[in-house]
């Protein structure tokens, strides 16, 4: 069907719908996809985790909140009950907000993507799918629908949205840091601070050279916040130094 | 475009515009319990039970529910017979304009239909989805907390 129409797939359509409403203009088509139960899947195998792009927060929550802790704080965290009850992981991703809640995780821990049409299946890892604020490099004839991550054996880390409340805030800044002590790595991963999550790669090379010192600073020279109405780039950036800090005070000897 | 909905165990027919919300077929369907508040997802004042699980029904697509059940504040008590949850937020003082209510007694009712004694946290949890601007959020929570012990 997507093959054939410039219709969009709707899942739980909790940021569609209410981007069609601001959009009157625009003429709207969906092709409704929450009731296919291929994108339902929810599996864990040897480390490894796939979850289907239909899978909502809730269904997570429900049947599958033990396997990773940091991402079910940061499922927790997303909006409110009633947006978690029909709000799914391949609606996150395909949205491509900044401030998307799940996505530093999966660029942390290097998720996978599984994309289909009728061409054809590709994979493609999570950071290379995102191409910019609310962009993506999908196809118009594909539908997204697994994200698989590696769970690393030994693991420890931080997780932290920044907004002005609990419920249904968009994040000022999320952080999360994962420290692998079998490795001696650390992944660092920013949201709301660029227009995609931000990888720390440089950091976590300086890490594996022991200059750790040097992390914080690096930390502000790699994101690239803004100022709009939820928070001033400076802030922005203060945070993501400070976020890093706790992060290694956490778990790093003589930091 | 016609469609089926179970609507508080009724079995309904309906003639909707493909382009509606769940939110706006309630209420032209006379379910008026179903309040409008920002229609982006944010205030909970249109919140309804969809196979009994709360949703905000300004972000449901009537025709993507085809045959699906919905459960409306009109569903759970009326003024001769008030559901324990309701007479409980009167109780305790936590109804002034009532705008946020409906949505807040269904996301209270689908709560202690899974969990019958909630923590406190549990039922801040639960009702995070929902904005009050009148009496605030004390009364409400201890509302539902004095109707768990009597459901």
């Amino acid at each position: 069907m997507l093959n054939q129409t410039n219709a969009q797939p709707i899942a739980g359509g909790t940021d569609l719908l209410v981007q069609a409403r601001t959009n009157r203009n625009r003429l709207q088509a969906f092709v409704r996809i929450d009731h296919l139960t291929e994108l339902k899947t929810l599996e864990f195998s040897k480390n490894e985790l796939t979850i289907g792009a239909g899978v909502t927060f809730t269904e997570y929550l429900e049947k599958a909140s033990q396997f990773l802790l940091p991402l079910t704080e940061a499922i927790v965290l997303i909006a409110s009950p009633s947006i978690r009850n029909t709000a799914t992981f391949g609606g996150n991703i395909v949205n491509a907000s900044p401030a998307a809640d799940i996505l530093p995780i999966f660029y942390a821990l290097d998720a996978i993507l599984t994309l289909e049409s009728m061409r054809g299946v590709r994979q493609i890892p999570v950071s290379e799918f995102v191409t910019g604020a609310k962009k993506t490099s999908i196809r118009p004839d594909e539908l997204l629908t697994a994200i698989r991550l590696n769970i690393p054996q030994n693991y420890k880390y931080v997780y932290r949205k920044i907004g002005p409340r609990k419920a249904l805030s968009l994040s000022k800044v999320s952080f999360v840091g994962f420290y692998l002590p079998d490795t001696r790595e650390i992944r660092l991963a920013y949201g709301s601070v660029g227009p995609t999550v931000i990888r720390a790669y440089e950091a976590e090379q300086l890490f594996r050279e022991g200059r750790i010192p040097a992390i914080p600073d690096c930390i502000e020279r790699a994101v690239k916040p803004i100022t709009d109405q939820r928070s001033t780039a400076e802030y922005r950036r203060y945070l993501c130094r400070a976020l890093t800090q706790v992060f290694l005070s956490r778990y790093i000897k003589n930091f | 475009m016609q469609i089926e909905l179970t609507i508080n165990g009724k079995l309904k027919s309906l003639e909707i515009h493909p382009g509606e919300s769940l939110l706006e077929t309630l209420r032209k369907n006379g379910y008026t319990g179903v309040k409008y508040g920002c229609g982006t997802g944010d205030c909970g004042a249109c919140v309804v039970l969809l196979n009994e699980k709360p949703v905000n029904s300004c972000q449901v697509l009537t025709a993507a529910v085809d045959g699906e059940s919905v459960t409306t504040v009109e569903g759970i008590g009326t003024m001769d017979k008030p559901h324990p949850i309701q007479e409980e937020l009167v109780k305790a003082g936590a109804v002034q304009c009532g705008y946020c209510t409906p949505g807040v007694v269904l996301s209270a009712y689908a709560l202690l239909q899974t969990n019958p004694h909630p923590t406190e946290d549990e039922i801040k949890t639960a009702l995070d989805g929902h904005l009050c601007r009148c009496t605030g959020y004390v009364k409400i929570i201890e509302g539902v907390k004095n109707a768990a012990e009597k459901v």
